[in-house]
């Protein structure tokens, strides 16, 4: 790692996801699966989530599909980090991997920091959850592709009641939707990880199989969200 | 690059005609200069208004470092008839963010052009760069401990001076209304050549940042809210840092007390002794940059009943409606407007008054403090919360500062707003003799119903209020030709007239303020 940019990564608040159990918040992820040793060459994978329990979830599917790499930020829409994301997303030539689950006013903010560093986007998604049913609206490129359709297939078997949107910027009259069936009676707490494990698997092709070993979460995170993969 | 497909392009070029464009582009800026795949250009691509992503796609993203590479840019697009976008800092959330205002236009991204060029303590100006952002600014002069201080919108440490200005926003201090704060332009013309307007045309002048008219037309409105050339350096003036400063809110229970806020505010407004922009925002807006989410008191669908909002007004102590101000200058100044303010609210016999001391620490009345004091805040980004969803489209006509009128305006915008199962979540921000009224029109992008439904309430509030004489100041990209209309047929041949001389090829931001000789067949 470049000695600016790992100097840059130590002014964050960064915790493994393990380590967030210590702070509380999050008390299931010390026993998660994000232990599994990475290759010291691979580069850090930071996770960018507010401290809530989508965020808890999403962490979790993360932290199958990238292992002990994954680190953990918590953000809101304050200076410091803005100062410190900034600071990143200038620092060094090695680049560093960003996923994220935020609420609308956070992302925002992100993603548009990284528009103006000239950051690499592959993913922006927008989510909502709500009464059982959750929305998702995805813009991709094509090499989230696979995730996507992963992420729908994931859904699907867990029969939760969806609909995801896939928009491409090369499409403009259509897009792809999958909203099937709703087999009803089931819990809506997984899309969270699902859109982790998603997001993580795009740099982490050797990524752990997916399993739901997450407790559940009685009923799913509800709100409003936003996801996103960048390159910094 | 011979194999090189885009996989989008501008209106009416083939890939062939566009891979020479773009390699000619290369060759001026640098191969880091001239963004074409898909990852880069994606997060130019986020949209907040009730499209689809894709009508908003750019084919590419350029930037520039030199006036002389904006110059080379534009020769390029007559050339080749490429469409340009020019953004600043890209930062004009919920008119239309970074996206170009058509699918295929490239970007001319100027975030590299950031130098702040002087900054004049004893004059009380700065001449900038369009990429230089309000907190660079502010830190420059915090830096170098300058008795100045700034004046910029709500989402203000990563705005910047000259796209807020050109898009003819405003901010909340004596100097909120930037663009008769504005004092020389540079601009690069579609031809290529270099305009500098006012006295920024005389040899050795030092004026150009003192003296707005110059001699003749002045011609600097012609380039706001626009497509006739790319400002690429911009003067303004800053206000001297006050020795003293008081801000206060007066909190009002009913949404009818509207009519007797504006019309005891309107001659102190007129006559100076409140200075600055005034903002008087509603319960909605209020808990939205309070970090209150809708979800905190009802998961019910459509707009947000009366009764949960006087319950967040129980709860919050917020108001129907806020009213934020400030007063400037010496103590003794101050003192002799403190009394005259507080004496024409209690003669109102409503209101209650909450001085910065009361507040202390609170939101939102700390970050409204610091905007109408110039330090910069990013609080108010609180609003996409509210509803979640990241749909977010600003509604903003013009009303003049009578309360019978903002009550009257007020009215329609809510029953039109509740008609479509979305929230009044506004503010008035005052001038001497009018108000914009700005309605944040939230929604949620992610459901395809939801963002139907906030297309057709934003058409319905524009049908709506221009057959009351209403219309909007500033508006979505989404929305600029359907504004446009609303503002007579001479006054578009007259901007289709002067694009016609100036940019015969049309190859300026087409579409913008709706001025496109391609689409346009009025003249």
């Amino acid at each position: 790692m470049e000695i600016n940019r790992r100097l840059v990564l130590k002014g964050f608040a960064l915790g493994s996801v393990a380590g967030w159990a210590a702070h509380g918040s999050i008390d299931w992820l010390a026993a998660s699966p994000g232990e599994r040793s990475a290759p010291s060459s691979a580069p850090p994978l930071l996770a960018f989530v507010n401290d809530d329990a989508a965020g808890s979830m999403f962490l979790h599917g993360a932290a199958i599909a990238s292992g002990a790499r994954l680190q953990a930020e918590r953000v809101d829409t304050g200076f410091a980090f803005l100062t410190r994301f900034e600071r990143l997303l200038s620092a060094g030539s090695r680049p560093t991997r960003i996923i994220g689950l935020l609420d609308n006013a956070s992302a925002t903010l992100a993603v548009d920091l990284a528009r103006a560093h000239g950051a690499r986007v592959q993913w922006l998604g927008l989510h909502t959850s709500e009464a059982g049913f959750t929305r998702h609206r995805v813009f991709d490129t094509d090499r989230s592709a696979g995730s996507l359709v992963d992420l729908a297939r994931r859904l699907e078997v867990d029969g939760t009641a969806f609909e995801l949107i896939e928009e491409r910027r090369s499409r403009i009259a259509s897009s792809t939707r999958w909203a099937p069936p709703h087999r009803g009676g089931r819990s809506t707490a997984d899309w969270a990880s699902g859109v982790g494990y998603a997001l993580a698997s795009l740099v982490a092709p050797l990524a752990a199989p997916w399993t739901r070993a997450a407790p559940r979460v009685e009923p799913g995170p509800s709100g409003s969200f936003a996801s996103f993969s960048i390159t910094a | 690059m011979a194999d090189e497909n885009f996989d989008v392009l501008p209106r009416g070029l083939t890939q062939d005609e566009f891979r020479q464009a773009v390699e000619k582009f290369r060759a001026l800026l640098g191969e880091e200069n001239v963004l074409v795949d898909s990852e880069h250009l994606l997060p130019y691509n986020k949209i907040m208004m009730s499209a689809s992503n894709a009508e908003h796609a750019p084919s590419a993203a350029l930037t520039a470092t030199t006036v002389e590479q904006v110059q080379g840019i534009v020769r390029i697009c007559n050339e080749h008839k490429v469409p340009i976008w020019p953004i600043s800092t890209g930062r004009n959330f919920g008119y239309g963010s970074a996206a170009p205002g058509q699918r295929g236009q490239v970007i001319l991204d100027l975030k590299k052009m950031n130098r702040i060029l002087k900054v004049d303590p004893e004059m009380c100006y700065a001449l900038v760069e369009p990429g230089v952002t309000y907190q660079q600014l502010y830190d420059y002069i915090e830096e170098n401990d300058l008795p100045l201080m700034l004046s910029f919108p709500a989402p203000s440490a990563i705005a910047g001076p000259v796209g807020n200005t050109m898009d003819r926003g405003v901010g909340y201090t004596p100097y909120g209304e930037h663009f008769m704060m504005q004092c020389g332009m540079e601009v690069v013309l579609p031809s290529g050549e270099v305009y500098r307007t006012g006295m920024g045309g005389v040899q050795g002048s030092n004026t150009w940042q003192i003296f707005k008219w110059g001699f003749g037309p002045t011609l600097d409105g012609m380039f706001t809210q626009a497509n006739y050339g790319i400002v690429t350096k911009m003067g303004f003036w800053l206000m001297p840092k006050p020795p003293a400063y008081k801000p206060f809110e007066v909190i009002f229970d009913s949404e009818e007390d509207i009519v007797e806020i504006v019309d005891v505010l309107r001659p102190l407004r007129i006559t100076g002794t409140i200075p600055n922009a005034v903002v008087i925002a509603n319960v909605l807006w209020e808990a939205g940059s309070a970090q209150v989410r809708r979800s905190d008191y009802t998961t019910e669908p459509g707009h947000t009943p009366d009764h949960v909002l006087r319950r967040i007004q129980e709860d919050t102590g917020m108001g129907a409606w806020n009213l934020y101000a400030a007063l400037y200058g010496t103590e003794e100044q101050v003192d002799v407007n403190w009394k005259i303010v507080t004496d024409a609210f209690s003669r109102l016999g409503k209101g209650r008054i909450v001085t910065q001391e009361e507040a202390g620490d609170t939101q939102p009345f700390k970050y409204r403090a610091e905007l109408m004091s110039g330090v910069p805040n990013l609080q108010e980004f609180g609003l996409y919360n509210w509803r979640g969803g990241g749909g977010s489209m600003w509604f903003a006509p013009v009303s003049e500062a009578r309360g019978s009128e903002c009550r009257k305006q007020a009215r329609m915008a809510k029953e039109i707003l509740h008609k479509h199962g979305l929230d009044y979540v506004a503010e008035f921000i005052v001038g001497p003799r009018d108000m914009h009224h700005v309605i944040d029109v939230l929604f949620n992008r992610a459901n395809p119903e939801e963002s139907q439904r906030a297309d057709a309430c934003f058409n319905e509030l524009l049908d709506e209020f221009e057959k009351e004489g209403y219309a909007v100041y500033r508006v979505a990209t989404r929305f600029q030709e359907r504004v446009a209309r609303s503002y007579g047929q001479v006054k578009r041949d007259l901007e289709h007239s002067i694009k016609r001389a100036l940019d015969p090829n049309n190859i300026l931001a087409p579409g913008r303020s709706g001025i496109d000789l391609d689409a346009y067949d009025g003249a």
